[in-house]
């Protein structure tokens, strides 16, 4: 057979429907795909909407203060909280901005931090701290931890390891608790009837930034200095003997240890750290330099502070936003790459552009709420223009 | 778009007396065009519907040219996904898929591109001038003529045993 049988054989191939039935079905799939272009376009209006509300929503909550009914002197731990509940110092960095506050935790991120720092040698029962009565940091500072199993543990400052091993076999029992003998020069000058790690529960956290340097300041309500010398101390003196070097901060006596900074003023303990971003790693650093620049700003500047960073006082309701428009994202390009390759690309492109642009301006964590409006606004618009317009 | 659609009442100069008058030589086209598990009217309805959503066939100065490049570009696409799932397809339920256990004479022809098909069947089966055919498909007449000569010679290189005669080059 030749090419040219084979390509008339095939042009009679199959029964023809007739150009009458050809043009009904083709009216009917006109037809059809009106409603339906009908019902798309109300649905990307709505997107549209949507979007433009989502970014409003977002650029909104970044600048509105805190109103009464969601004041930041109203701590979380506490539903019956008042206005005698304590608030740190109004203190601010010059030449950093505040970038994020963490209020204190509630009482069941407080259960699971205490579950998951669980001892496995038991629980301490009680403490008792032993320092030089001259001052605290002048002289050694030593804890006796008496564990709920009857064992003891012992921590230190300002004193070397083989001295903190001498005193170690020289403690007696006391009752239920252990102690150090009486011949010695530190003298008792705190007792805790509890363990120190546990009584400070409530922390302030207020980070500020100031492009790739980062300071931390905690805050903590506590009843009496030793109690946060106690807990900073045993956090950080297992191994090797510690060296604080007294500081005054904003006129309050501190110490600094471990490039950490620490001080006591009205009741609360603050401590303060610094970090520099190296690479994609924060790497810490002295802390001791960002004092000069630390100052007690009038409280209604500083709650305005806070309040600008409101939005992202809780880190689950960012994390749940945060994926949440990841996912809404990933399936606005993923559909768009599946109807029109070209649109998708014009829509990765525009939004990696605002993306960036935001990125610059905002916290990471949020980059995903925005760029999931921007698409969705991207998408809408292209489609509505794909269809004719609107 | 719709009130387009709906003026075009039935007479020899509306839009359905134009497709009437081309259907059989749009029919045998799309036959030839479409690979062949689609249905030529298929192909007919799918480029009419393309046609009729940017113009009405009587503001059309030449409706065959413009429907038969709309059914020469829908089987070159629908010839491009298939060939996509075609390469998967193997790979998720072995070769056996991929093959023709029925072959045809009709299958011969599908080793050619739709747009080859298309240009040898209007030079050398409705016998149309280079010029007449370049017209019709959107290309130049040189490579109309160039189309032919490697859609003739890929032929006589595939499927010479099989063939009784295959043109030579004009």
């Amino acid at each position: 057979m030749s090419p040219n049988e084979l390509l008339e054989r095939r042009a009679q191939r199959g029964r023809p429907r007739g150009a009458s039935q050809v043009w009904t079905d083709a009216q009917r799939e006109l037809h059809d795909e009106g409603h339906a272009t009908a019902r798309s376009k109300t649905g990307l209006r709505i997107a549209l909407v949507l979007s433009a509300a989502a970014l409003m929503a977002v650029a909104g909550l970044a600048t509105l203060p805190l109103g009464d009914s969601d004041s930041i002197v109203v701590p979380v731990t506490s539903a019956e909280a008042d206005d005698a509940d304590p608030l740190p110092a109004p203190i601010l960095i010059d030449g950093m901005e505040l970038d994020r506050v963490n209020r204190p935790w509630t009482d069941s991120q407080e259960e699971a931090n205490t579950f998951s720092t669980e001892s496995t040698v038991g629980d301490v029962v009680s403490t008792r701290v032993y320092a030089s009565d001259v001052g605290y940091y002048e002289g050694p500072v030593v804890g006796i931890d008496t564990m709920s199993g009857g064992g003891v543990n012992l921590w230190s400052a300002n004193l070397s390891v083989e001295a903190l091993s001498d005193l170690t076999g020289s403690i007696v029992r006391d009752g239920s608790t252990w102690r150090l003998p009486d011949e010695q020069e530190l003298v008792e000058v705190a007792w805790f009837e509890d363990d120190p790690m546990d009584m400070l529960s409530e922390g302030w956290q207020f980070d500020f930034r100031d492009g790739a340097a980062e300071a931390t300041l905690q805050a903590e309500p506590g009843s009496t200095n030793w109690i946060w010398l106690a807990r900073v101390l045993r956090n950080s003196s297992a191994e090797v003997a510690n060296t604080p070097s007294s500081v005054t901060v904003l006129g309050s006596d501190g110490v600094v240890l471990n490039d950490e900074v620490l001080w006591v003023e009205d009741g609360f303990v603050y401590r303060l750290t610094a970090s520099e971003l190296v690479g994609d790693t924060w790497e810490l650093r002295p802390a001791e330099p960002v004092l000069d620049r630390l100052r007690v700003a009038d409280r209604a500047e500083w709650e305005s502070a806070v309040g600008n960073t409101g939005w992202l006082r809780s880190s689950s309701i960012v994390v749940t936003m945060s994926l949440l428009a990841f996912v809404a994202w990933a399936v606005a390009v993923a559909g768009m790459a599946l109807r029109n390759r070209k649109q998708a690309l014009v829509l990765v492109v525009v939004v990696a552009l605002g993306g960036f642009a935001f990125f610059a301006l905002a916290p990471s964590s949020l980059f995903w709420v925005p760029l999931a409006a921007l698409s969705f606004g991207v998408f809408a618009l292209l489609r509505l223009q794909g269809r004719g317009g609107s | 778009m719709a009130a387009k659609h709906q003026q075009a009442e039935r007479g020899p100069t509306s839009d359905f007396g134009i497709l009437e008058e081309l259907y059989p030589q749009l029919r045998r086209f799309a036959a030839v065009v479409a690979d062949l598990d689609v249905d030529p009217d298929d192909l007919v309805q799918d480029a009419l519907c393309e046609t009729l959503r940017r113009h009405a066939l009587h503001e059309l100065d030449q409706p065959v040219a413009y429907l038969k490049r709309a059914m020469v570009n829908a089987a070159a696409s629908d010839r491009r996904r298939k060939s996509r799932w075609k390469s998967l397809l193997p790979r998720l339920a072995g070769d056996s898929r991929s093959a023709d256990h029925y072959p045809s004479d009709l299958s011969d022809l599908e080793i050619l591109a739709p747009l080859d098909r298309a240009v040898l069947f209007l030079v050398d089966v409705e016998r149309l001038q280079h010029e007449l055919a370049a017209g019709e498909l959107g290309l130049t007449p040189s490579a109309v003529r160039k189309r032919a000569s490697r859609a003739r010679a890929r032929l006589r290189a595939e499927l010479g045993p099989n063939l009784s005669s295959v043109p030579k080059e004009a």
